[in-house]
């Protein structure tokens, strides 16, 4: 996905001190940011939270902002960066314990791709649960990579990794999402084969 | 650009963002050329439809949006720090200033206030039919009939005078301050100003009644000492006594009175002793709010004994109707008062 055309101007303005345009940059994002929050938490009132405490971090230390490059990058990571802390806080975890396992909601939804026709709930669920199989880390580089379209080396600051972690990390996912499916999908095609030939 | 495609494998097409944006369809350009890149039986067509099938897996997961409402209340609460935080950066010094200045208006206001509170005037009405008991910061309990209204000062401070303004009618029963034999001093004083006259007491229990240009006292225990507004002239009573002044003519009476009779309307009763009923429907006119209407103007004169409850009108009106032997026909504020057939 391209950056909002108009938006280095807006960055530009909010440097100066321009509320309008700093406005219009919350608006323009606010739904990815939401989207991601709560995925990473599924905590409505922590998110909204965090978001609102680093915009007005972002406005009181706009001075600064001049050195970012890509704003929905910088975004995504200050985001992270919020959430985590106050999860951390939360849970009295430590941070590297954060960051090796966390949960990260994206549940896939195969049957739709496979099967045309309405499935039933007993395949819905075993797809569903061979999907969650999938790690969180595993579940957020796919969300980054081809939801949000970032780039490796953009997706490897947010989740604090190497470019070489992030592709690597991106083929992993991939990997274990076709073991899974491959399993799954025969699974439930011998289910519809079955059904299909009473 | 059909060229670079013709060599991709499985791989190179999910790592695509063109090829991305068809199956996302978030470009027309996008999905027109790749469908027409598939018209065109690429060899490599079996890498780009698995790749197709599974980018449409990777991107299966329902999407999460914000309401509009959540929306706007996040940028409420940022808006709101925004302008704190400008104000932070900017006018410190001033806030600091004004925050004192705040601080000092608070405080002249709490003193104001508690000053309005100890000193200030309150005033208390009753509505048509009701009767309301008030206790006065010197423990003297008020008992304000219907249709009346007083007004007294929330706190007394020891020398003051204890002073009260009366309109329509109330029992009194004042606490007595003077402990010593010494002169009596202001703060013992208790005084009930009417339009009239001034009724002016140490310590008792006593009735006032104030109604058509016509002024009542009642004492059932202590003295009090009536005082004219005009000067002109004072006058003691005895418990058991009431004084009655027309302000129309300036007459004064005194006579010897049942002060259960003056004082039963605290107890919701209405003691008839000789009681005209033309005074019965002043009654009624003054504290239940009617208006009569009289077909025989001459029952006015007829005279009546007895003791009537007087919890709701409606009992009083049929008990009335009861001894005169009429009909009184309630109709709104009106009593209608019909000779029985």
């Amino acid at each position: 996905m391209e950056e909002f055309a108009e938006e280095p101007q807006l960055w530009r303005a909010i440097v100066d001190g321009d509320e309008a345009a700093f406005q219009q940059i919350y608006r323009l994002h606010f739904p990815m940011l939401y989207e991601y929050g709560m995925r990473l938490s599924a905590n409505e009132e922590l998110v909204k939270e965090s978001i609102q405490q680093f915009f007005i971090k972002i406005w009181t230390n706009r001075a600064g902002l001049g050195a970012v490059k890509r704003i929905r990058p910088y975004l995504l990571v200050s985001l992270r960066g919020v959430i985590y802390n106050r999860l951390r806080d939360e849970k009295r975890r430590r941070i590297s314990a954060l960051e090796d396992d966390y949960d990260f909601e994206l549940a896939f939804s195969p049957e739709s791709v496979y099967i045309q026709k309405e499935s039933s709930e007993q395949q819905q669920q075993a797809l569903q649960q061979a999907m969650a199989q999938l790690t969180g880390r595993q579940k957020e580089i796919i969300f980054l990579r081809y939801y949000q379209e970032l780039e490796y080396n953009e997706i490897a600051e947010i989740m604090n990794i190497s470019v070489k972690g992030a592709y690597k990390l991106t083929a992993r996912s991939l990997e274990s999402l076709r073991e899974i499916l491959g399993l799954s999908v025969i699974a439930v095609i011998c289910l519809l084969k079955i059904a299909a030939s009473r | 650009m059909s060229e670079q495609y013709k060599n991709y494998g499985k791989q190179d097409f999910l790592e695509d963002a063109f090829f991305l944006a068809y199956i996302k369809r978030t470009s027309v350009e996008a999905v027109r050329f790749w469908e027409k890149w598939m018209a065109s039986s690429p060899a490599n067509i079996g890498d780009m439809q698995a790749a197709a099938q599974e980018l449409r897996v990777l991107l299966s997961a329902t999407r999460i949006y914000p309401s509009p409402a959540t929306t706007d209340e996040v940028w409420e609460q940022i808006a709101g720090q925004m302008a704190v935080s400008t104000m932070e950066r900017n006018k410190l010094r001033r806030i600091r200033r004004s925050l004192i200045a705040a601080a000092a208006a608070v405080l002249l206001f709490i003193i104001g206030s508690s000053l309005f509170y100890y000193t200030g005037n309150k005033t208390i009405a009753t509505g048509y039919g009701k009767t309301l008991r008030i206790q006065l910061s010197d423990q003297s309990l008020v008992t304000l009939n219907a249709n009346s209204s007083i007004t007294y000062t929330r706190r007394w401070w020891g020398g003051a005078r204890r002073e009260v303004w009366l309109t329509g009618e109330a029992f009194f029963d004042v606490t007595h301050l003077k402990k010593d034999s010494l002169p009596v001093k202001e703060g013992e004083r208790f005084v009930v100003h009417t339009s009239h006259l001034d009724v002016e007491v140490l310590g008792t229990r006593f009735n006032v009644k104030e109604r058509r240009g016509v002024t009542l006292v009642g004492l059932t225990t202590g003295s009090v000492q009536l005082r004219w507004k005009d000067g002109r002239q004072t006058m003691p009573l005895q418990p058991g006594e009431q004084a009655s002044y027309q302000a129309a003519t300036g007459e004064v009476h005194k006579v010897v009175k049942d002060m259960n009779e003056v004082n039963a309307w605290k107890e919701n009763r209405l003691v008839m002793n000789n009681a005209t009923v033309g005074e019965i429907i002043q009654l009624l006119e003054d504290n239940y709010g009617y208006k009569a209407v009289l077909e025989d103007p001459s029952i006015t004169s007829r005279k009546i004994q007895g003791t009537i409850p007087v919890k709701n009108e409606d009992n009083i009106i049929f008990i009335l109707s009861g001894i005169l032997k009429v009909n009184i026909e309630k109709k709104d504020s009106l009593l209608i008062f019909r000779r029985a057939n």
